[in-house]
């Protein structure tokens, strides 16, 4: 079960990502056990292509609904870090992020992308219920006098 | 008639004349012998009130020529005394009269020379009060101009901190609002114009930032 | 770069006013939270994976909403800008009258407090004037008491509460009304009533309509009673009015119910009896060390009086020093205050009353209950005996001067002497009636007149109630004539 969710976890970065791909997994999965009739998008088909054999082979009947509890007892577990961007980030991008969030730090971490506009540039992330702001609006805040100061130069 | 004393009615209608006349009798000598008495009485009482008027014609004559004598001494005394009363009084209010104009002429001098010097003294006391008011006024009006003028000055101070103070606070206001601006010049400038691999880029450089503070771990 | 760290969290689940929010590390209960939106909560548990927050803002919390930590804790700002106004438990004025105070910082005090120890505990022994007969002779209430106010609807608790709060005008005490999830209406004639009488000055009102979220109800007498310490720790006298804990019980079994805490009788969550007793801790009389107020409570319970072994009731008769049983059936009988005076005991009054009226009291107890068994017999039977007949005819003259209407107060003197009057000859032979006629007359007169106005003003040198029954006996003529 936790290879099950290694091989998953190769190349999804996000939660809402991984949540989608385990749904259609399941779907999927109780559509070809027990027949059915559920259409599911183009996607998520590619995406379930994608996957190894020995991951289908480890399903089976009996086992299909327990493993799927597993898998999302595990998913709690994992480290999960918020991230508020300014930008909804495509797939690529998303890739490449969470990539690079892989290297810098542990290869099971999760992320969860937030919109927040009023970033004007860059990112804030949340960790563990600590909030911690890196935006543009941040060091804008923090450089407010200098800011001003200057302004104050161009007034006669 | 013993029959007829046998009879009662004229038995007693007998006896009650008998007894009537007997009574009738009685009364005719009373009354005599009272007029004799009675004439006797009026014979003396004239002759004693004839001695009484004669006594008292006498005593009426002494009488008068005392009382002539006595009047005519009394006229001639009242008139020496009251003589001399006159004579007396006259002297004394000419005494007086006499003390009452040298008095009159002391008062006379005696007022003319208060008067004089009551007035110069009048005269002094005003002039000094005119000075003493002058001095007081002039006090009063340089502190009061002092007052109105630290008043003043005081109102200009506070009047010119409020300015300052809302100066101050606009400006705030003016640099807050310039600072919003820019932000949202700069939010809808850099939505637009940063690509996609700059903010990318800008993402990484936060994630290795928060791993250098070990804020992620 | 400090100062841009926060301490967030993401709401996992919610429940109407209840949500589980997962973060915060290092958060407390009783901290408020905020959501993006603006509405408040406040921490009650925490949990192994969530933090259960109860929200008092309605709003809509739906999940992965952020929630901020505030730097505030549950608590509201105190002072003597309260008096006269109207506030929600969480300060904000409801009255419409403007901003409570114009400067910050004013004193915040928390709403969560520990009740002070014995300790800091002073014997009671004032007594606390209601001015109202009934209850200042026979069921005295002693400054620092808490007493129970039971009765079924309709029979009178709140008219008796408002003729105690009227009362205490120019006595300096401060009168606190915690109305708890009344309807507004209730609320506004009550705030109109106190003014009309003058009695606003010194009365505040902590209020929560029935509209209100649930956990913004429950915090109404936590408030009050935070209110009233802050009030008792300046050496004052605070009489604490809390209407009425039913509802507050209520409104608790449904947050512990929506919380999935296990119900236990009727349904109400295991700490039903902490949470009202933790509370009523809290009032009690002080040593001047530690203030040196007192805190007078009057908690209501309205009840079904067929059966009041119910579990509130129960609970709350064993955490008060007395309970005022009012029955509706006196009520529309005409007896004001409807108090059925053999089920209300008062525990702590007696030690505060002095010798006369302690003695006066125990007569007319010693009558009243001896005459309510021979009313029966009465009715039946003409030819009693005179002493039987003179119980009967005190015991009426008794319970029409006992008979108070509302907004009126009658002064401790004038109490004791309109009760010792039925023990002298002037009143044994006239009946209740006569009592009704005159009452007013009488009242008036022990006021003004200059051969009463000496009595009632050196009641307190009797020492014992046959002295004060002598002294009656002897300007009876007077009374005569007034009375023809």
């Amino acid at each position: 079960m936790n290879d099950i969710l290694t091989i998953i976890l190769k190349d999804t970065f996000t939660l809402t990502q991984l949540k989608t791909r385990l749904k259609a997994l399941k779907v999927y999965l109780i559509k070809e056990f027990f027949g059915g009739d559920i259409e599911q998008s183009p996607s998520d088909l590619n995406w379930l292509s994608n996957l190894p054999q020995s991951l289908y082979q480890q399903f089976t009947k009996d086992n299909v609904y327990k493993t799927f509890e597993d898998i999302e007892e595990a998913v709690h577990t994992l480290p999960v870090l918020t991230v508020y961007l300014t930008f909804e980030p495509n797939e690529n991008s998303l890739y490449q992020i969470g990539s690079f969030v892989r290297k810098l730090y542990a290869t099971s971490l999760l992320l969860d992308i937030k919109l927040d506009l009023n970033l004007l540039a860059g990112c804030a992330f949340v960790w563990k219920g600590v909030f911690r702001d890196y935006s543009l609006r941040a060091k804008l805040e923090e450089k407010k006098p200098e800011i001003i100061n200057n302004f104050k130069k161009f007034l006669r | 008639m013993l029959e007829l004393l046998q009879q009662p009615a004229i038995l007693i209608s007998s006896i009650i004349t008998l007894i009537a006349l007997s009574l009738y009798f009685d009364e005719y000598f009373e009354r005599k012998r009272s007029s004799e008495t009675q004439k006797k009485v009026f014979q003396d009482t004239k002759q004693k009130s004839a001695e009484l008027l004669q006594a008292a014609e006498e005593a009426q004559t002494n009488l008068l020529s005392e009382g002539n004598f006595v009047t005519k001494q009394l006229i001639q005394e009242y008139s020496d005394k009251l003589s001399d009363l006159i004579k007396n009084s006259g002297n004394s209010i000419n005494s007086a009269q006499g003390q009452l104009i040298a008095f009159m002429e002391d008062l006379q001098k005696r007022s003319s020379d208060f008067e004089e010097a009551s007035k110069i003294s009048t005269e002094k006391r005003i002039s000094q009060l005119f000075e003493h008011l002058e001095e007081k006024l002039s006090d009063f009006l340089i502190q009061t101009e002092q007052k109105t003028a630290t008043s003043i000055e005081l109102e200009l101070k506070s009047v010119r901190q409020l300015i300052e103070t809302y100066k101050n606070a606009q400006l705030k206001m003016i640099d807050e609002n310039i600072i919003a601006m820019m932000e949202q010049t700069l939010s809808i400038i850099l939505t637009k114009k940063l690509s996609l691999k700059d903010q990318l880029d800008l993402v990484y450089e936060a994630l290795e930032k928060a791993k250098i503070e070990k804020f992620i771990v | 770069m400090n100062t841009n760290q926060q301490e967030v969290g993401f709401v996992t689940s919610a429940r109407d006013f209840l949500a589980y929010v997962n973060g915060f590390p290092t958060i407390k209960i009783n901290d408020m939270v905020q959501s993006e939106e603006g509405l408040r909560g406040w921490v009650n548990s925490l949990d192994e994976e969530a933090v259960e927050v109860l929200m008092v803002d309605e709003g809509k919390v739906t999940p992965k909403q952020q929630f901020i930590r505030l730097p505030a804790r549950l608590g509201l700002s105190v002072g003597d800008f309260l008096l006269g106004r109207a506030v929600n438990p969480l300060g904000v004025p409801i009255d419409g009258k403007g901003l409570l105070s114009k400067r910050k910082g004013e004193t915040i005090l928390g709403l969560e407090q520990i009740a002070p120890g014995i300790e800091s505990r002073q014997f009671i022994n004032n007594q606390f004037l209601t001015g109202i007969t009934l209850v200042d002779s026979l069921i005295p209430i002693g400054k620092g008491q808490r007493e129970l106010i039971l009765g079924d609807a309709h029979s009178g608790k709140t008219g008796f509460l408002i003729d105690t709060i009227i009362n205490q005008k120019d006595t300096g005490v401060i009168c606190i009304v915690a109305s708890i999830g009344k309807p507004a209406v209730v609320v506004r004639n009550l705030i109109d009533v106190l003014r009309n009488n003058k009695a606003l000055d010194y009365t505040i009102i902590v209020a929560t309509s029935s509209s209100e979220p649930p956990p913004l109800i429950f915090l109404t007498p936590k408030t009050a009673f935070t209110v009233a310490e802050y009030f008792q720790k300046k050496g004052r006298d605070v009489l604490l009015i809390l209407d009425d804990l039913g509802t507050h019980a209520k409104v608790y079994r449904e947050i512990a119910l929506l919380g999935n805490k296990s119900p236990g009788r009727e349904s109400y969550p295991g700490d039903i009896f902490f949470q009202h007793a933790h509370l009523l801790e809290r009032a009690g009389n002080f040593l001047p060390q530690y203030g040196g107020g007192s805190i007078t409570a009057l908690p209501v319970m309205e009840l079904n009086l067929n059966d009041f072994t119910t579990l509130i009731p129960t609970n709350l008769m064993s955490m008060t020093d007395g309970h005022l049983l009012f029955k509706a059936t006196l009520h529309s009988q005409g007896q004001l205050p409807a108090i059925d005076i053999s089920l209300s005991v008062s525990r702590v009054g007696r030690q505060t009353q002095d010798t006369v009226s302690n003695l006066l009291s125990a007569r007319i107890r010693e009558i009243l209950f001896a005459g309510a068994d021979l009313e029966s017999i009465a009715r039946f039977s003409t030819e009693l005996p005179t002493e039987t007949q003179l119980i009967v005819i005190r015991r009426g003259l008794l319970m029409e001067i006992l008979k108070q209407d509302p907004l009126t107060n009658i002064p401790k003197s004038l109490q004791l002497i309109l009760l010792a009057l039925p023990f002298t000859t002037f009143l044994q032979t006239k009946n209740r009636y006569f009592v009704e006629k005159y009452k007013t007359t009488l009242f008036k007169a022990f006021l003004t007149h200059p051969n009463l106005l000496p009595i009632t003003k050196s009641i307190d040198k009797f020492k014992t109630d046959e002295e004060l029954i002598t002294v009656l006996e002897g300007i009876s003529p007077i009374l005569a004539k007034l009375c023809p």
